[in-house]
């Protein structure tokens, strides 16, 4: 045994490790088989100058040799191999075939006793410490070949790495330092043959391959490889001086006692230096990254305090894109009504193509964020065209057991890799981003809550004001009929004419009576909570009674209001309270719209305060209501997001944003589309409702509507 | 023998409808009694025993509401004619008013020919 049979065993055996190792962590893989392969055959190299170094005799050195000419030879075929796995290339099989088809011809060299003259002549014993072969005119032909293969796979890489994005190039980045390392400690194994005598850290680089390799295909995420080298060297250089520094004291001037604190002192002290010297170091190589991970350490501690659900959203999606410099981003909200995950926000609009807008429930993308609860490289997920994401990072928002949503972000500039310690940052925005969500969502229900409340307590006082004013309206009626039996006393003493005026006063004022108390009842019939049922109802009696109770705020503000009907009965299955809410909705926002232009003066002198209901047949089937005003308009980007929840446009004090959001509910309830068209502001709006008409009611039922419908004063 | 004017006790809880339903029908002939609430009310069928009532369904601050009345009158006496006023038509004040013996049941508010027409047909009956 000498120090080169000891660091050859300490080399063939560990390599072998590994090489199982990797297998084992998953056999079906065929990245890990081909690695197996791989190390099992620079084992047998490495085996092979193992057994030179301990042979005594010619005879066993021979075979040894044999053994590492077994592994030389095969060399070329599993680096190909284990190269098209780990870069998953399609290698012409034709190559393979031919490089197959050469390592064997060399096999044949090795093993034939009479054909391995022209490979290796023999085996001497050329340095004092090991067996070497005297090599043949096939061995340099051998060389040249491996020599060959090897620059062609570098040749590979460096393709490869040029279109390669995020994790894989990072992988390319690590395969290129550990084959820097193979074809170093090759190529001085190669010298030795030549007699050329070189130090044992051949055997030593072949092992530093074998564990690069292992590591970049076993950790997914691999750390950036600068920061990884800065490291080694570091520690490589701190420890040499602990405790080289006491060996050579020891050493050379045999003070052992002295070395020995020596080295106790710097044993204490290198953590330290190292942590310092590490900490620096990746300062300035990851100045950047520092740079936006403390942007976005702030933005996890200050999102919490943003209540609007869409305003968070924004804030996260732009703040990452802006601050990490990506080509784009999005985020996905559950969302319950569609029983899938939403696009919610993304940016830039032009890479909106990457972005499904729905992924249900057991996609294969939820199905794996559920069941890693981490941040996933675009790699690590199942994509199913979803989402494109091209070397991008898919961040989930937990709350509890709960997945609330997710962003993805796109690659990295430059094409560089996500760092364990971006994912660090990462999971903490999602941390924050998950109890912004909650805290928005709880908020938001909060405030519907607190609406609903408002809505119900303004009925109950609608109902009680009704009552109000329904009893002294009765006996206005009453003492007006008084009066008008009274003038009767007042027959001889009143000119006829006198007195027919009289009468003609006393009658429009009874009939104002009756009218207020129509619209007291349809008022009330509004304001009675909705029972949800649909029945027949005419469009007629749905105008009749909308208008009763619009007309009163439409005279007040002097809003003219045109009405087209059709001419012939249209029957609708319907909610008529529901209905009615929709519409007298629409008609407080044109109002209210039209308020806007005429106070603030934006009116043109041909203008009109004017609001129209044309209602139409489309075809057989579809009513068509179109309901336009004269008033503010509506921007076009708001068209669609009018029907949102609080998205108002209404100074806050006039609207909740609740009301088209909830005319939207009613109509989708009826099978109906309502949506909303403007020419822009200021030049009025128009909304459109289609709903479907009710062809399947009997006589009976009709004979039955109308006969609740005709409000018989004398019940029975 | 010239006939007793027929007697009408109008029940309602506004005191200006009580005040001018009063003088429409004295107008036409009637004698008629008022009351704002139900212990005035009764006291005026034991006392007077009207012919025709006219009972105001909804009466909150009553003891009994229009319903109470009529179902204490129609326990002595079944033959006097009751209309019964209401502001909503709630389908069980009404459905409870026919089996009680209400004989009519009129929506609020009545122009004046309703209620005279309402009354002349009451006058036929009893």
């Amino acid at each position: 045994m000498n120090i080169y049979s000891i660091s050859l065993l300490l080399a063939w055996i560990p390599n072998l490790l590994i090489g199982i190792f990797v297998f084992s962590k998953n056999p079906r893989n065929r990245l890990n088989q081909s690695f197996l392969f791989l190390t099992s055959v620079l084992t047998l190299w490495l085996l092979g100058c193992y057994g030179e170094t301990i042979s005594t005799s010619t005879t066993a050195a021979l075979n040894w040799d044999k053994i590492l000419y077994t592994g030389v030879c095969l060399y070329p075929l599993f680096y190909l191999n284990f190269l098209s796995e780990i870069l998953q290339l399609k290698i012409d099989r034709k190559l393979f075939k031919f490089v197959a088809l050469i390592c064997f011809t060399f096999l044949l060299f090795n093993y034939i006793t009479f054909l391995r003259q022209f490979f290796i002549t023999s085996v001497e014993k050329r340095f004092p410490f090991r067996f070497i072969a005297v090599p043949g005119f096939l061995w340099f032909v051998l060389v040249t070949f491996v020599g060959v293969v090897t620059y062609y796979g570098a040749y590979v890489k460096y393709r490869f790495y040029r279109k390669a994005q995020g994790e894989k190039r990072n992988q390319i980045k690590y395969l290129f330092f550990a084959y820097t390392s193979l074809t170093i400690g090759g190529n001085m194994y190669c010298l030795l043959p030549l007699n050329i005598n070189v130090p044992p850290i051949d055997s030593a680089l072949v092992v530093i391959f074998s564990i690069i390799m292992a590591v970049a295909i076993l950790k997914y995420r691999l750390m950036d490889i600068r920061v990884a080298l800065t490291r080694a060297g570091i520690f490589a250089i701190v420890y040499t001086i602990v405790l080289g520094t006491p060996l050579v004291i020891g050493y050379k001037y045999n003070l052992w006692q002295h070395s020995l604190w020596v080295m106790l002192v710097l044993a204490t002290v290198g953590p330290f230096i190292y942590q310092y010297l590490r900490a620096r170091a990746e300062d300035l190589l990851l100045a950047d990254q520092r740079g936006y991970q403390r942007t976005l350490m702030e933005l996890s501690r200050t999102m919490t305090r943003i209540r609007d659900l869409d305003k968070l959203l924004k804030v996260i999606v732009l703040t990452v894109v802006d601050t990490v410099k990506l080509p784009y981003a999005a985020v996905y909200l559950k969302d319950e009504e569609s029983k899938s995950y939403r696009l919610k926000h993304y940016y830039p609009k032009k890479e909106q193509f990457r972005f499904q807008e729905f992924i249900s429930l057991d996609s294969g993308l939820i199905k794996t964020l559920q069941a890693e609860k981490r941040p996933l490289s675009s790699e690590e997920v199942v994509y199913q065209g979803q989402i494109k994401l091209d070397s991008g990072l898919v961040i989930p928002c937990f709350m509890e057991e709960e997945l609330l949503g997710f962003l993805a972000l796109g690659a990295k500039h430059n094409s560089q890799v996500y760092t364990p310690d971006d994912v660090i940052v990462f999971e903490t925005l999602s941390y924050s981003a998950s109890l912004a969500i909650e805290n928005c969502q709880f908020y938001s229900r909060e405030r519907q809550q607190q609406h609903y409340m408002r809505v119900a307590s303004l009925d109950r006082q609608m109902a009680s004001m009704a009552h109000e004013i329904d009893n002294p309206n009765a006996a206005l009626l009453a003492s007006l009929g008084s009066l008008e039996l009274a003038l009767e006393d007042f027959k001889e003493a009143i000119p006829q004419e006198r007195m027919d005026y009289l009468l003609t006063k006393i009658f429009r004022a009874r009939s104002n009576s009756l009218r207020i108390s129509k619209m007291i009842s349809a008022v009330r019939e509004f304001s009675r909570a909705s029972t949800g049922e649909f029945a027949p109802l005419k469009l007629d009696w749905l105008m009749e009674d909308f208008l009763n109770i619009i007309h009163p705020q439409l005279k007040y503000h002097g809003i003219n209001f045109n009405q087209n009907l059709p001419p012939e009965d249209i029957w609708l299955r319907a909610n008529k309270v529901e209905l009615e809410q929709v519409l007298v909705n629409l008609g407080t926002n044109s109002a209210q719209a039209i308020n806007e232009v005429w106070q603030s003066g934006r009116n043109t002198g041909e203008s009109k305060k004017e609001i129209t209901l044309k209602a139409y047949k489309m075809n057989a089937n579809t009513l068509r209501i179109d309901f336009s005003d004269t008033g503010s308009g509506i921007k076009k980007e708001l068209l669609e997001d009018i029907f949102l929840d609080f998205v108002t446009t209404k100074a806050s004090s006039e609207g909740t944003g609740l009301g088209l959001a909830i005319s939207r509910k009613i109509i989708q309830r009826h099978k109906g589309k309502i949506w909303a068209d403007s020419e822009g502001e200021n030049k009025g709006s128009m909304f459109h409702i289609e709903l479907p008409i009710a062809k399947d009611i009997t006589e009976e039922e009709i004979k039955q509507a109308e006969e609740g419908k005709i409000k018989k004063r004398i019940i029975f | 023998m010239v006939d007793e004017p027929k007697k009408i006790l109008v029940v309602d809880d506004e005191e200006d409808i009580v005040i001018e339903t009063k003088e429409i029908l004295e107008r036409k002939g009637f004698k008629v009694f008022t009351a704002l609430e139900s212990e005035a009310a009764l006291g005026v069928f034991h006392k007077e025993k009207p012919q025709i009532y006219i009972l105001d369904v909804h009466m909150p601050k009553s003891k009994l509401d229009g319903l109470g009345i009529l179902e204490e009158i129609r326990k002595t006496d079944k033959t006097s004619y009751c209309i019964m006023l209401s502001r909503v038509d709630e389908r069980d004040k009404i459905e409870a008013a026919k089996k009680l013996g209400a004989n009519r049941y009129v929506l609020k508010p009545l122009d004046y020919p309703d209620l005279l027409a309402l009354i002349s047909e009451a006058n036929q009956k009893v």
